[in-house]
């Protein structure tokens, strides 16, 4: 009897002050771990309930809203760990601290359209007059380069195939191929964040200087930079997705040795900012939006480089880390993240006479965005 | 509504316990009523009142074979039967078989008649059996009429066992209803067996489902062996503790508001052969087939061709009560074979054998009809057993070794979950230090809170929570 008194008491305790606790917490607006707003109390009417939309509203919102559900879900983490548990079903545990994410392979049908995509747009581009040469620079996962860092006898998508795809279609030497750079690095230089999928300010840096050989252009020197750090309390979104507690990442940035200066205004926000750097972002979660502001639909960058040479650039966010770099050889930038605007792009880019037009992706957005689409007109 | 929720745990379950105990009680079938109509009428707003529909009928049918009965009328006693499991069983296959119909008839003719593409309301396979087995004790004499309209509209929707089972006859609770009285050490061995079956799900059928739901979305045709073998044994587990767990919560729920339900799994795969297994899995389905279909038949009273023909039917029957489409037909229709063959002479080899032949030959042919159960193409179903025999090509490869490696250890606390061995030594261990000793005590709640702090991260992550048994 006393033992089943215990047991009552114990689960009773457990199952109503957990209750309790959570019903009384106010409710969060913002989830700086997941980066989105989470759901709140759900709209009532008759009709709603009976379509069933209320219930699951409601579902949705206590499930947001569960009290220390970041713990929760930490504790769940590190069960799988400690269970010798090789993945979490969101991110790989590798090692040496890396985390990296796992993705479902891209649909071959999804690559060969935004791989016409890229055509497409080039065929528009000239059909405008614009002679500007259109390249390509994918960016590799984290995985496709540090193979000796994934979990034992983990295999992942052969990011090769997307090279050859490119190669094969698109016309000869607009594919700039990064990855015999990165492996040269790779041993001696961190190109990748721990926690987090995009690539370093060394890793840009590396890409930076492959761009220019591709495109027969001298690159600075990393004796002409000063490499400073700005955050060594950086967790990215791998980090996000475990939740399990790291070593945080260090972020840099490469500021020119010579004076050099940059005005910068967004479509959303004229600015302008004599900055590429946005402080501000070192103090949320979410630091990499220190890069150009994180992504905007138009980013728009006049420099100091005085040569009249135009670069429209069409990129996801590993571009924000890399633009600092492009912008030392360019009067003018026009950054698109095509996510975000419904800009007709070619049109654009022949308005501006450009000179160069660079597509920057990482491989998981270029192979599975939907938004490339939006060239095929 | 699943139990393995915060919805179900935080707020439905909590506030429940606290009203049931609460009110007077002569309340309580009240509460149990009403809870479990919202319980069911939150996921499916409009199948509530189908199911307030079988209820006031087979409470009146109830009534009416109880009342011809008393009259001596056995003709109209028997006609009522007759009527009220027509119109469960039509409003059964109207729901759950009409589109698989449908799309039979169109497959076989060449036509296109459009299917009606209704949700199937949840539990309905559940409840209909339930409120079939009331009328026929009643008109059996095996139990008393229900009177009182919430009594058994509480024992009809009883949410812990509402949408998973166990199927639970009426003649078994049906002085519980009226009558019963709630103590601390059922109300512990409640909170035990809940937490154990909510365990199970969460930390075991979840967990495990996730390597189930990543090989069976490969391509079966260049899958290696081993590949192939660790995703049916990953399925074996996840339906196991998954279903088990479902009913080990329903028991324990209904012993915390002082019912007590019949055990629904007996370590299925310990068994050394299918008929033995079917002793162990999903007992109150194989007895509810036994006592309403299979003996009311004749059983094996009958002769051997009588009882083939009769085991042919109930399995035909409980194949398609898993769900409305033809795979599940031939999962119940292999059953049947491996049944008619083991009573003819296979039983009597298997019992000359060493034990461990009759448990790989069980084990193997029960992983076997799983493949069936899972996918619904006769193509898929064999792609899939032939990548288990070599068809792919490969013995094994870097992934079927990542799958493996990283699953190891869950795959080995689920095959020992599955034996008697966990509940053995925790039964002596407990013996020795004495039951109601100090030492249990503070082993039993520290696990308890590890437990359930552990199932609520689980249900918190909430990443992947699909509830197998909503086809039924």
């Amino acid at each position: 009897m006393k033992r089943s008194i215990v047991t009552t008491v114990v689960f009773l305790i457990l199952l109503g002050g957990l209750s309790v606790v959570n019903l009384f917490t106010p409710d969060r607006e913002f989830s700086e771990n997941e980066n989105k707003y989470l759901a709140t109390f759900p709209e009532f009417s008759f009709q709603r309930l009976a379509s069933g939309a209320f219930t699951k509203g409601f579902e949705d919102y206590i499930t947001d809203q569960f009290v220390a559900r970041d713990q929760f879900v930490a504790i769940k983490t590190a069960t799988d760990l400690a269970m010798g548990k090789k993945d979490n079903g969101k991110v790989y545990f590798g090692k040496d601290g890396y985390l990296f994410q796992k993705t479902d392979k891209w649909s071959d049908s999804q690559l060969t359209r935004n791989v016409s995509a890229v055509q497409m747009f080039t065929d528009a581009l000239r059909e405008k007059g614009c002679n500007a040469p259109v390249q390509i620079l994918p960016v590799p996962s984290s995985g496709e380069i540090l193979k000796d860092k994934l979990p034992d006898f983990l295999v992942l998508p052969d990011e090769g195939e997307v090279f050859d795809k490119l190669s094969s279609t698109l016309a000869p030497g607009s594919v700039i191929d990064i990855r015999p750079s990165f492996l040269a690095a790779k041993d001696s230089e961190q190109l990748y964040y721990r926690s987090d999928h995009h690539w370093t300010a060394d890793g840009a840096y590396v890409a930076y200087v492959a761009f220019c050989q591709a495109k027969g252009l001298e690159p600075y020197g990393k004796d002409q930079f000063t490499i400073e750090t700005v955050s060594d309390s950086f967790l990215g979104t791998s980090h996000s997705k475990s939740l399990l507690p790291m070593t945080p990442d260090v972020m840099k940035r490469y500021v020119p040795n010579f004076t050099f200066t940059v005005s910068v205004s967004f479509d959303d926000d004229p600015g302008p900012y004599s900055s590429l750097y946005f402080d501000e972002a070192l103090k949320t979660k979410d630091k990499y939006v220190y890069y150009v502001d994180g992504n905007h639909g138009l980013t728009s960058v006049h420099t100091s480089a005085g040569n009249g040479k135009t670069l429209v650039l069409l990129k996801d966010s590993f571009g924000n880390s890399m633009l600092p770099l492009l912008c030392l050889h360019y009067e003018n930038i026009y950054m698109f993240d095509l996510r975000y605007t419904a800009e007709d792009v070619a049109q654009f880019a022949a308005d501006k006479q450009a000179d160069d037009v660079l597509f920057l992706y990482g491989i998981d957005t270029f192979t599975t965005d939907l938004n490339l689409a939006k060239l095929m007109r | 509504m699943v139990f393995s929720s915060i919805l179900f745990l935080f707020y439905f379950l909590a506030a429940v316990l606290l009203i049931y105990f609460i009110v007077p009680k002569s309340w309580r079938n009240w509460v149990l009523f009403l809870s479990s109509m919202l319980f069911y009428a939150w996921g499916e707003p409009v199948y509530v009142l189908l199911m307030l529909f079988t209820i006031t009928l087979d409470y009146a049918c109830g009534r009416l074979v109880g009342r011809y009965k008393q009259q001596g009328d056995g003709k109209r006693a028997k006609r009522t039967l007759v009527v009220a499991m027509v119109l469960n069983l039509l409003l059964l296959g109207f729901f759950k078989y009409t589109d698989f119909l449908i799309g039979s008839v169109n497959g076989l003719f060449g036509l296109s008649i459009p299917l009606l593409n209704l949700p199937l309301p949840i539990g309905i396979s559940f409840y209909t059996f339930q409120t079939m087995s009331y009328v026929v004790d009643v008109y059996r004499g095996d139990t008393p009429v229900q009177k009182n309209f919430v009594a058994f509209g509480a024992y009809v929707s009883l949410f812990p066992q509402l949408i998973a089972g166990p199927i639970v006859r009426y003649k078994t609770i049906a002085e519980q209803l009226d009558d019963r009285t709630e103590t601390m050490d059922q109300f512990a061995y409640g909170v035990r067996r809940f937490m154990l079956g909510l365990g199970k799900k969460v930390l075991l059928a979840n967990n495990i489902g996730v390597l189930w739901s990543t090989i069976s979305a490969m391509d079966a045709s260049t899958m290696p062996v081993l590949t192939a073998w660790v995703g049916i044994i990953a399925y074996s587990f996840q339906i196991y503790f998954d279903f088990s767990g479902y009913s080990d919560m329903a028991i324990g729920l209904g012993k915390m508001f002082g019912f007590t339900f019949l055990e629904n799994f007996d370590h299925p795969y310990i068994s050394t052969s299918i008929t033995e297994f079917w002793n162990r899995w999903h007992i109150s389905l194989s007895t509810w087939f036994k006592e309403y279909v299979y003996i009311p038949l004749g059983g094996n009273r009958r002769g051997l061709a009588i009882q083939i023909r009769n085991i042919c039917i109930v399995w035909a029957l409980t194949g398609i009560w898993h769900g409305a489409s033809w795979n599940f037909l031939l999962w119940g229709v292999y059953f049947g074979i491996l049944l008619i063959l083991e009573k003819t002479f296979l039983l009597k080899w298997l019992k000359k054998a060493p034990s461990i032949v009759g448990h790989v030959y069980c084990y193997v042919l029960v992983l076997i009809s799983w493949v069936f159960f899972n996918f619904e193409s006769v193509d898929a179903i064999f792609g899939y057993i032939g990548a288990m025999f070599g068809a792919g090509g490969a013995l094994l490869d870097s992934q079927s070794l990542y799958l493996l490696t990283s699953n190891l250890v869950l795959l080995v606390i689920a095959a020992v979950g599955c034996g008697t061995l966990p509940m053995k030594l925790t039964n002596r261990l407990f013996h020795r230090l004495g039951d109601n000793s100090a030492a249990v005590t503070v082993i039993e709640n520290v696990v308890l809170v590890g437990l359930f702090v552990l199932c609520t991260a689980f249900v918190a992550d909430a990443s992947y929570n699909p509830f197998l048994y909503f086809r039924f």
